[in-house]
């Protein structure tokens, strides 16, 4: 019965590019420890040690040499173990809810893993099903994904994932992104922690970086940055910083957005923190620059988008984002590139990886599995969805896919279901750049979280 | 006072955007009769055409074209704003003449219907046609360089601009509507058809002409203004059109210069709140911007109500007819006993789609005792349902409060807000009343569905909701391994069963006369006695109740609430598959929930032809629409018309049978 809802893309937008941000910008930025591939590193074997796959299918026994696992696919040979049948739920469709990209990026991923490892040398097949944003399409994927069997269950962005019902089949869920509040205790575990993280890291960078006693924040008064601002608050009472609040509206022109700026400025604040994103960004940014503030500005990745950046040009310095980093070239950017070319049919060199919109997430999301996977696959582990997901709840040392933050599900008892409480934070630089500060590459949310 | 006239003039870009879509609403209203809902979505239409211009294509609206025509390069302002303004006037006409002329002697709330067809068709045509880059920056049109108008007072010159070319606009339009034969034919038109007919001139022809006027005006202000915004495919749809449905309002839908005031003075003033929320301590911390506005257009509604002179007869708000209330064993027994038997026997799917339409059916019913027997309209009843549903979570939850007191509670907690809303029926009527509950509508999404207080946040784990349990039995959808219990689907089906039953008797008795005597004239109604104030409140209390129980459902169905199934949109949407079913009688209800949105006839379409793809949402506000036109009294309406006329036949064929044979006899 529900029909489409405009509001809800705003902010379910913000909180999709801002995992998109967080993770492969720093993902392919990692100037690292990382030599990009050249020998083939990875044999494929029939052999009774190894990947124990569940079925009487040929067991597979992939050695991964000791490399950096987030490069080695170019070098894995097809996968031969028994097929993986993965239920993928997406909302797409729905005026104001439309994500296809999600889905085909995960299903781009899927037919690269095919050929390059799979997971944990098990080939892969999405089974997709497309909820329209309502409870009731996502209450019917679950069932259809429960009456197909499917030994995994991940989403990209859907509103409504029928926990309950994936509890009850047994049948584990992994996520890229908690929107809603539920989400957050649910029988579940997602990739990364939404709104939540974010605003543990903007209290994290405030008192520890820069020593703010006074935060003015400016966010738009939609039911979604409402819950975040609230959590922004809680995360600020945490680290012990007094703060102020100036709402705006879902619709503002740039001259609304100025008047924001002028009166968060106004209560003379050591920091300034905007929750705003899209339209929000470049107003805000335009307005603080029109009015000469000084104050020193953080916001969310969405800010640092080449959109944004190449609108508002050097009235951005002052302006740091959380989840942005330095943008350099890695050898996971040849393998995003080559993995996604078929997607977006384009040359596979043109492929920006900060330009991939919400797509990324199914990307982010299949590939870090598969990394796991590769891992789980390493310990002599069989390779299921209910072993990949027990892996990652308590597995160290795991990294998001291209080279994000580290995998620590269960790191915050208040937030079960969130496995990665890191973020870079970067900072505009007069001439187009954006920059990571140094002392921010990986700043700790957990001691900051509302 | 420097800040504050500061922060007022800083609002007039908004402001002028309300005021000029206030204006397009009362041109089209003047023009048709029509409160067109997608006036909005038109208006984005044309700015994406713009905005696409300007990047160098054409994108056509039509699926299985091309997607877009590329010229290669960015065509310049001049071109850009001419074809785009071309395209508003073929939008406009095409609307007219494809949409609201069919309609043109249906009912009123048809054309609602149709409106909300036009708003899923534009919103869905931009997310396919701008899917790769849906929110685009446009560049400048209006001089955008800062003015200094006192010390301390420099503000960005494109508002004002826009503002200023706004005012003009309602001058002229003012203008011609005062001096011009135009002008006063088109009033005439308003207030007779035979008016114009009488000077003439065709009322189809002027419907038409203010279509196109309305679509060029709200064209031409949203390209001026999408450099100042950011263009999404919500942005004009309803950020600006809800707060300038309540500028016309004030404008009583006819008035030129109280509309456009209104709409600048709502923009303003919400830019004030940017001040106010800082130096007014008691200032409300949820929902001010959007909700106050619409408070006062509640408030103001009641108090001018008397004093509108279209009262009662705004829109000619016509209703279809309701047929006779029959409780038998094909209408009643046989639905529900097939509804079960489908539960039991099918898979879970099958039965996802069964509790969806028994859910559907519950808020439809809702609407027929409202609409259908009450002659009132309500563009909020999924606001009561989530009322009723954080209601539930919060009794259920926090107070320990068992099923079923706990639902019938919250349904009465709805009932509450639905009798606050429905207290301007009492001096509002028809449109004025539908826009009137849309705002109260809002105000309750602003000021209650954003409060984490009510609704949760991520540390409460939002609105969660136990299993119904009755005595030692369970009768949720999910429990232990089970993942789709049949119990549950029964539980909703027999919730249905005894509202249709409750719905179908009221309609047979003495309260439901009274509601249709007074559906069918209040003057007439009262002077036989009748106490029109309390049927209508008791229409509203019911209507609302209902409503709640069906968002109760809701809530059970999915174990936690969120605002996103309860806003504006789902109340529109639950108005139009009212409205498809048959808003006037319970197998109308009924016909609703089958042909809902995942409903039976959704789910055995989908399984027989498939996923209509990506212009599935396209593809549906094309059926709305069509459905709209064609049956104006709803499916069920048609099905009954169709079994009249069969019966009719037959009977006729019985009566030819009957004298042919006399006739044979008394030859013999």
């Amino acid at each position: 019965m529900n029909g489409p809802s405009f509001v809800s893309r705003r902010s379910l937008t913000a909180c999709a590019v801002l995992a998109i941000g967080a993770l492969v910008a720093s993902g392919c930025s990692s100037d690292s420890k990382k030599a990009v591939v050249t020998t083939a590193a990875v044999t494929t074997t029939a052999a009774p040690a190894g990947v124990t796959t569940t079925s009487g299918a040929p067991e597979v026994t992939t050695t991964l040499a000791p490399k950096d696992p987030s490069a080695i696919f170019p070098d894995l040979a097809p996968p031969t173990g028994k097929e993986m049948l993965i239920g993928f739920v997406n909302t797409e469709g729905t005026p104001g809810l439309d994500f296809p990209d999600i889905r085909k990026f995960s299903v781009g991923v899927a037919d690269y893993l095919n050929k390059h490892g799979g997971m944990g040398g098990r080939p892969i097949k999405i089974e997709s099903c497309v909820a329209k944003g309502s409870p009731e399409t996502s209450q019917q994927c679950a069932q259809e994904l429960i009456a197909k069997k499917v030994e995994l269950v991940l989403t990209g962005l859907d509103l409504f994932p029928d926990y309950k019902a994936y509890t009850a089949a047994k049948i584990p869920v992994i996520g890229v992104l908690p929107i809603l509040p539920g989400d957050y205790t649910a029988d579940a575990l997602y990739l990364t922690g939404g709104n939540a993280t974010t605003v543990g890291a903007m209290a994290a960078a405030a008192k520890n970086y820069y020593k703010a006693a006074n935060v003015a924040i400016i966010s738009s008064d939609n039911a979604g940055a409402t819950g975040t601002r609230v959590a922004l608050e809680a995360s600020l009472d945490v680290a012990g910083i007094k703060h102020t609040l100036v709402t705006g509206g879902d619709n503002e022109t740039d001259a609304g957005y100025q008047g924001l700026m002028r009166q968060a400025a106004q209560t003379n604040p050591d920091l300034l923190v905007s929750l705003y994103s899209d339209a929000g960004c470049i107003g805000t940014i335009r307005g603080r620059a029109a009015l000469a503030i000084q104050i020193p500005v953080l916001t969310t990745s969405i800010c640092s988008g080449k959109d944004v950046i190449s609108t508002v040009g050097d009235d951005a310095v002052g302006w740091s984002f959380v989840g942005s980093s330095t943008k350099k070239d890695s050898p996971e950017l040849l393998i995003l590139q080559e993995m996604l070319a078929p997607v977006l049919k384009v040359e596979a060199s043109t492929i920006d990886p900060t330009a991939l919109g919400l797509g990324a997430l199914g990307m982010i999301e299949t590939m870090s599995l598969a990394v796991f996977a590769n891992k789980l696959a390493e310990s002599g582990t069989a390779v299921t969805g209910k072993s990949l997901y027990k892996y990652l709840q308590t597995a160290k040392g795991l990294h998001l896919w291209p080279n994000g933050a580290e995998i620590e599900c269960g790191a915050s008892a208040k937030y079960p279901t969130i496995c990665s409480f890191t973020f870079p934070i970067a900072e505009y630089k007069a001439g187009g750049k954006v920059e990571t500060i140094p002392g921010l590459e990986a700043v700790k949310t957990v001691d900051f979280l509302p | 006072m420097t800040d504050y006239l500061f922060y007022l003039l800083l609002g007039s870009g908004a402001g002028a955007i309300m005021a000029a879509f206030g204006l397009g609403l009362v041109l089209t209203y003047q023009g048709s009769g029509v409160v067109n809902f997608a006036f909005g979505g038109m208006a984005m239409w044309n700015a994406y055409v713009y905005a696409d211009l300007r990047t160098g294509s054409y994108p056509f609206p039509i699926p299985g074209l091309p997607g877009r025509y590329h010229f290669g390069h960015d065509v310049g302002f001049r071109w850009a704003m001419s074809l785009s303004l071309l395209t508003a006037v073929v939008v406009g006409l095409l609307v007219y003449l494809l949409v609201f002329r069919p309609l043109r002697n249906a009912p009123a709330l048809a054309k609602v219907v149709a409106s909300i067809g036009l708003v899923i068709v534009f919103t869905s045509l931009v997310d396919r046609r701008f899917a790769d880059k849906i929110t685009i920056r446009v560049k400048p049109t209006l001089p955008r360089r800062p003015v200094t108008i006192a010390k301390g007072l420099t503000i960005p010159r494109d508002g004002l601009w826009l503002a200023v070319i706004v005012i003009a606009i309602g001058a002229v339009l003012w203008a011609i509507s005062r001096f011009t034969r135009i002008g006063l034919v088109t009033r005439a038109a308003a207030e007779k058809e035979k008016g114009a007919v009488l000077l003439g001139f065709s009322p189809d022809m002027l419907a038409g002409l203010t279509f196109v006027v309305a679509s060029l005006l709200g064209g031409l202000i949203a390209i001026l203004a999408a450099p100042m915004i950011q263009l999404s495919s919500g942005v004009f749809t309803f950020g600006y059109l809800i707060p300038a449905l309540g500028a016309a309002l004030i404008g009583k839908f006819r008035n030129i210069w109280p509309t456009v005031i209104t709409g600048m003075a709502i923009g303003m003033v919400q830019s004030t709140f940017t001040k106010l929320q800082v130096d007014v301590s008691w200032f409300p911390k949820y929902g001010a911007r959007e909700g106050i506005p619409f408070l006062i257009i509640i408030v103001a509604m009641v108090v001018l109500g008397e004093r509108l002179p279209d009262r009662g007869a705004v829109a000619g708000w016509k209703l279809p007819a309701v047929p006779q209330s029959k409780v038998t064993v094909a209408t009643v027994v046989l639905p529900a006993g097939l509804a079960v038997v489908g539960l039991l026997a099918l898979g879970p799917l099958w039965r996802g789609a069964i509790m969806t339409s028994a859910i559907a059916a519950v808020l439809a019913l809702s609407l027929v005792v409202l609409t259908g027997f009450g002659g009132q309209t309500s563009l909020a009843q999924m606001a009561f349902a989530g009322i009723a549903g954080f209601g539930l979570s919060k009794l259920a939850m926090n107070w320990d409060i068992p099923f079923p007191i706990a639902p019938i509670l919250a349904a009465l907690i709805a009932t509450l807000f639905g009798v606050l809303v429905g207290v301007p029926a009492l001096r509002v009527r028809g449109t004025n009343l539908a826009i009137v509950t849309l705002s109260g509508g809002v105000a309750i999404s602003e000021f209650i569905f954003k409060n984490p207080q009510y609704v949760g946040d991520a540390s409460t784990g939002g609105a969660k909701i136990p299993n119904p349990k009755l005595g030692g039995w369970d009768l949720g959808l999910v429990l232990g391994t089970k993942s789709s219990r049949p119990i549950f689907g029964i539980f909703l089906v027999a919730v249905a069963l005894v509202l249709a039953l409750t719905v179908a008797n009221i309609r047979r008795s003495a309260t439901g006369r009274r509601m249709l005597a007074i559906r069918s004239n209040e003057r007439a109604a009262s002077a036989i006695g009748l106490d029109v104030a309390q049927v209508k409140m008791l229409v509203f209390a019911l209507s609302s109740f209902i409503a709640g129980i069906g968002g109760c459902l809701i809530a059970y169905r999915f174990s936690t609430v969120s605002d996103v199934s309860y806003g504006t949109v789902a109340s529109l949407t639950a108005l139009a598959v009212a409205y498809l079913g048959g808003i006037t009688s319970v197998s109308g209800a009924v016909t609703s929930g089958i042909v809902a949105a995942s409903g039976i006839a959704f789910f055995a379409t989908s399984r027989v032809i498939g996923s209509l793809g990506a212009w599935e949402a396209f593809i549906g506000g094309v059926l709305l629409i069509f459905t709209a036109i064609q049956n104006p009294e709803g499916i069920a309406g048609a099905f009954r018309l169709q079994a009249a006329q069969a019966k009719l036949k037959k009977e006729q064929k019985q009566l030819k049978l009957s004298q042919a044979s006399l006739a044979e006899t008394s030859v013999a």
